[in-house]
């Protein structure tokens, strides 16, 4: 049994690498190279862990293979869009204009109600707001409404709106984050200053935030 | 392209492994097979004393080996091998020139097995 331990841990924290070398993305997202490695990969790992009698490297050689390949291949993806087309074929538009384009979707294998039901998911009731809707090569659609219907924003109003800043976590559950403090330009003598102007040290601090314009939020620890 | 370059390593190191782990099999096999000939003759020869000196010195290669094996045979192909082995030995301690041919023959069967389990061939590929 101990065996067994063993084998999942190791197991686990090889495919854990293997995934987080092959790119972060959400299984949503995949494409569909992606999608068969990461199935493939669960299932061969699954063999060698149940199976103590099955060498460990039965399951790990496939893995590591799968992994490289790839990893060759959405190389060769970002390199060649004739490969990158034949592997993930093109995105299609099946709305144009308001108007739903039959073929296309009987192509894509896809009813009426599954695209009703994407456009619901978009908050679109009507396919006459759709100026265009494309199926994406990882499968999501992505919709472009009208400009009559699409919902204004400050620079069609004509309204001066301030800049967004970006705001960083400086202070984490007592600790100094030193990259977010690095990145909105700040110093730790910059906190030192605040928190005693606060009369806190930096361990009474649950989180702090901070932009680059020194604007900054405390929120003091919870006494348990 | 660093990347790259690490898959490409570890890609080309997977390989040379798989490639070292399909001729030390051979290997392997091989010197077994060779072992188990001379037992068999020297067993026909009623020739006991050479044969069983011969089978110690099998068994201790074997354990060697199939150490090193285990890492990427399948484990039940090496117990079966291991146990053939040690009837060959009990065999000859007992002086049964019958009993020993027996054991003889499968523990050959299942060499063969093992170096056809990791051919490159047809059958194995589909």
């Amino acid at each position: 049994m101990l065996i067994s331990l063993l084998r999942a841990l190791l197991l686990y924290i090889i495919i854990v690498f293997s995934i987080k070398f092959m790119g972060k993305r959400q299984i949503s997202e995949l494409q569909t190279s992606e999608l068969v490695v990461t199935l493939l990969i669960s299932d061969i790992a699954s063999i060698p862990m149940q199976n103590s009698a099955q060498p460990l490297f039965s399951g790990l050689i496939p893995i590591v293979v799968l992994v490289c390949c790839e990893i060759f291949i959405s190389h060769f993806m970002v390199k060649n869009s004739k490969f990158r087309k034949l592997i993930c074929g093109s995105a299609v538009i099946i709305i144009s204009e308001g108007k739903i384009l039959q073929k296309e979707l009987e192509k894509l294998r896809m009813s009426v109600d599954e695209l009703y039901e994407q456009l619901h998911e978009m908050d679109i009731f009507s396919v006459k707001d759709v100026a265009f809707a494309i199926i994406e090569t990882n499968g999501k659609m992505s919709v472009l409404k009208k400009s009559e219907r699409q919902t204004p924003d400050s620079s069609s109003l004509g309204i001066d709106t301030p800049e967004n800043v970006l705001e960083f976590v400086v202070i984490s559950n007592g600790e100094i984050n030193n990259l977010s403090l690095s990145s909105c330009g700040l110093s730790k003598n910059w906190i030192d200053e605040i928190l005693s102007k606060k009369k806190l040290n930096v361990s009474d601090v649950y989180i702090m935030t901070a932009n680059k314009n020194k604007e900054f939020n405390v929120i003091k620890k919870e006494k348990t | 392209m660093k990347k790259i370059g690490i898959t490409l390593t570890i890609f080309v190191l997977t390989f040379f492994l798989c490639l070292a782990s399909f001729i030390f099999v051979e290997k392997t096999a091989q010197y077994t097979e060779n072992y188990l000939e001379e037992i068999e003759k020297s067993n026909d020869k009623k020739e006991f004393e050479m044969a069983l000196e011969k089978c110690k010195e099998l068994n201790s290669f074997w354990d060697e080996r199939s150490k090193i094996l285990s890492v990427f045979i399948h484990h039940d192909t090496l117990d079966k091998i291991n146990q053939s082995l040690k009837v060959i030995n009990v065999s000859l301690k007992n002086k049964s020139r019958i009993e020993t041919s027996k054991a003889k023959v499968s523990a050959m069967a299942y060499i063969k097995a093992l170096k056809e389990s990791d051919e490159i061939s047809i059958e194995n590929i589909f």
